[in-house]
């Protein structure tokens, strides 16, 4: 697993300890055994499906729940039994929690209020918090007067005003809708670079976790399935589960053939055609091995023509069975002659009038061998 | 124009309905309250009628006047039960709101399973008379009645309290019986309340209790001004219990309105009576209409 380092290249003291940390509900085992390090600057997302255990994870740091065997550790120090008001986490809710009977101005002040800060230095950080989140003209209102976007600005805006070592988002942007979302995706992660703060993100929406995290865990039953960064997660998945869960997928059975090339060789679709693969290092195939090919639609060609052949190419014919427009790119599904079926993305580059492809069409399938990876299991 | 007119027909039932039932009626007690007392049936004077013709019934209007209202102002009796009835009400109404917060608030946090035996808990004894569970508490409140046994066996006491017949036992009787009205507007506040607040509250770095002041209490206002208006106003007027539990020794307006409607056949100052403790109540009935009202709009 790669981590960030410190300034002389030694492995940095992680912020977020969990160690071997077990959290049973009566007989349900929410998280099992689990050890995870979170780094000071990192934004860190905890991906997965609902009851993976996610957000049981961020609320055990926030203080709500408690380990029922290992601890959790912030900043090195063992947080059982230190209650949530007495943590220097802050945390921004799903529902954001506003108080509906305090303005926008207090809502913010309220955790500096707890802290006993005078009026001078909470009217400042007040303020500030306040152009941070671009709410200046909206102090006075009270959070009914307010759309769904400037209440999740309030929210984060109270959530950071106690300047906390680590802010925690429980799927923050669930109530916008996907353009504001989108947007506010990008704000949240300048934010977290300006205010060089670690920010723990949960959501179940592999895009979000993608856009806004340098890091990920993929949760699945209560256990980490892969800590990694975005690109690694979608590229490299360390398993099928993982594979399919990010992003669309095609995933074949294959059986390795020849590991003695630069490329391995493996027979797959009822061993019709052959296909070559650029191994990684890590893998260490021995020939007859099964596994799963990963491959993601928007690696894969289509044309009409055959393509030519070349040592590091593959190549399948097949008819298009379908086509998803969905403007910025069109998704085809391709019916192999083998009787696979073969997930296609391709960009609109053209106006959709000019398109030479459409149903029916008989059509070529390229992508090169290191555009697809292997998964055991 | 048919559903014009029948929805136009819709709205005047509330309308004839409050006519007939609250501003007849009160026109009736207003006239009387001017009247004079007689040894008639019914006994005052002067009866409105048109046996003497248009200028008889004119003449008998100009017999009207105010000293039903300026023998009440004479007399300390009526200011006394008034102030009293004040003060008792108001007394009530804070013990009911304090009893009823615990009640709704453990209510709120108790398991879900557990609401709903609870509530019917609460409305139950609505089944039984009113009057037959007032008089229940003779028998819980006499010297020689339940409480006293009890606490005489246990050794708490060496010799009996005297509840009966004392303010105390006033006091007893509308928490008892009034609670309820304040239980049901805290209990629908409270359990209305996102519980996310109080962690997000928690996470802000603030504790348990202050947590409760800052969040959950003036969340649950609105809750509270309903109960408190809910017990205030029928507590004013509340004429049953000190009758039964109060003994001579307390004196309510309702009470004193009995009295001279009953025994003294006093109707204009009974009425009199009636119209100011109407005038009284009237602002308190304003106040939860507008509040109601603002609240309402919030929804």
């Amino acid at each position: 697993m790669r981590h960030p380092t410190g300034s002389n290249g030694e492995p940095a003291q992680p912020l977020i300890r969990f160690d071997k940390v077990t959290k049973k509900y009566g007989t349900l085992t929410a998280i099992q055994d689990l050890s995870l390090d979170i780094y000071p600057g990192e934004f860190f997302a905890l991906l997965g499906p609902s009851g993976c255990g996610k957000t049981t994870l961020m609320r055990m740091i926030a203080g709500f729940e408690d380990a029922s065997a290992g601890s959790v550790l912030l900043n090195g120090q063992d947080m059982s039994g230190v209650p949530a008001n007495r943590r220097e986490v802050n945390m921004m809710f799903q529902s954001y929690a506003l108080f509906p009977h305090m303005s926008v101005e207090k809502n913010i002040a309220f955790g500096l209020k707890q802290d006993g800060w005078d009026k001078k230095a909470t009217r400042e950080r007040v303020d500030e918090m306040l152009s941070l989140v671009q709410m200046e003209t909206l102090a006075g209102r009270k959070p009914h007067q307010l759309s769904g976007g400037q209440r999740q600005r309030v929210a984060l805006a109270r959530s950071l005003a106690k300047k906390p070592k680590v802010l925690l988002l429980d799927e923050p942007l669930g109530a916008l809708d996907r353009k504001l979302r989108e947007e506010t995706q990008f704000e949240l992660v300048d934010l977290q670079e300006r205010l060089g703060l670690t920010f723990v993100i949960v959501t179940h929406d592999q895009e979000e976790a993608m856009t806004v995290a340098t890091r990920i865990a993929v949760m699945k039953g209560g256990q980490l399935l892969q800590v990694d960064e975005p690109a690694r997660i979608y590229e490299h998945p360390a398993n099928a589960f993982i594979a399919d869960f990010v992003g669309n997928v095609n995933m074949f059975d294959i059986t390795i053939a020849d590991t003695s090339g630069e490329l391995l060789s493996c027979s797959w679709d009822n061993g019709d055609t052959p296909m070559v693969i650029r191994p990684q290092p890590e893998d260490g195939y021995s020939v007859g091995d099964q596994a799963k090919m990963v491959l993601r639609p928007e690696k894969v060609h289509i044309t009409k023509a055959q393509p030519d052949a070349a040592h590091n190419i593959n190549m399948a014919p097949g008819e298009i069975e379908e086509i998803s427009y969905t403007g910025a790119t069109s998704t085809y599904l391709v019916r192999l002659n083998s009787g696979a079926l073969m997930r296609v993305q391709e960009a609109n580059r053209m106006l959709l009038d000019r398109r030479e492809l459409t149903w029916g069409d008989k059509v070529w399938l390229h992508w090169r061998a290191g555009a697809c990876v292997t998964v055991r299991d | 124009m048919n559903l014009r007119w029948l929805r136009r027909l819709f709205i005047a039932i509330p309308f004839f309905w409050m006519l007939l039932f609250f501003l007849v009626p009160f026109a009736f007690v207003l006239k009387i309250s001017l009247s004079d007392a007689a040894r008639a049936r019914p006994p005052f004077t002067p009866q409105l009628g048109l046996e003497d013709g248009w200028s008889g019934l004119i003449d008998r209007l100009r017999q009207f006047d105010l000293e039903s209202y300026v023998w009440i102002s004479g007399d300390s009796l009526y200011v006394t039960s008034i102030l009293n009835s004040l003060k008792i009400a108001s007394v009530s109404t804070l013990l009911c709101l304090v009893f009823g917060y615990f009640v709704a608030y453990g209510m709120v946090r108790a398991p879900r399973r557990w609401r709903t035996p609870m509530l019917l808990a609460l409305i139950l004894p609505f089944w039984t008379s009113f009057l037959i569970r007032i008089y229940a508490w003779i028998g819980i409140l006499k010297n020689e009645g339940f409480l006293n046994n009890l606490l005489l066996g246990l050794g708490v006491i060496d010799e009996p309290l005297i509840i009966m017949n004392t303010t105390t036992a006033v006091y007893i009787g509308i928490v008892y019986s009034y609670s309820t009205l304040m239980i049901f507007p805290l209990y629908a506040s409270l359990e209305r309340m996102d519980g996310t607040l109080l962690e997000a509250a928690e996470d802000l770095g603030c504790s348990r209790l202050s947590a409760f002041w800052q969040i959950t209490f003036p969340l649950s206002l609105p809750g509270i001004l309903a109960g408190c208006f809910l017990v205030f106003i029928p507590a004013m007027g509340e004429f049953v219990i000190p009758d039964i539990l109060g003994g001579t020794q307390t004196v309510m307006i309702g009470k004193t309105m009995w009295i001279e409607f009953f025994s003294n056949r006093d109707w204009p100052v009974a009425s009199a009576l009636a119209i100011l403790l109407l005038l009284i109540l009237i602002g308190p009935i304003l106040l939860f209409q507008r509040h109601h009202e603002r609240h309402l709009g919030k929804i």
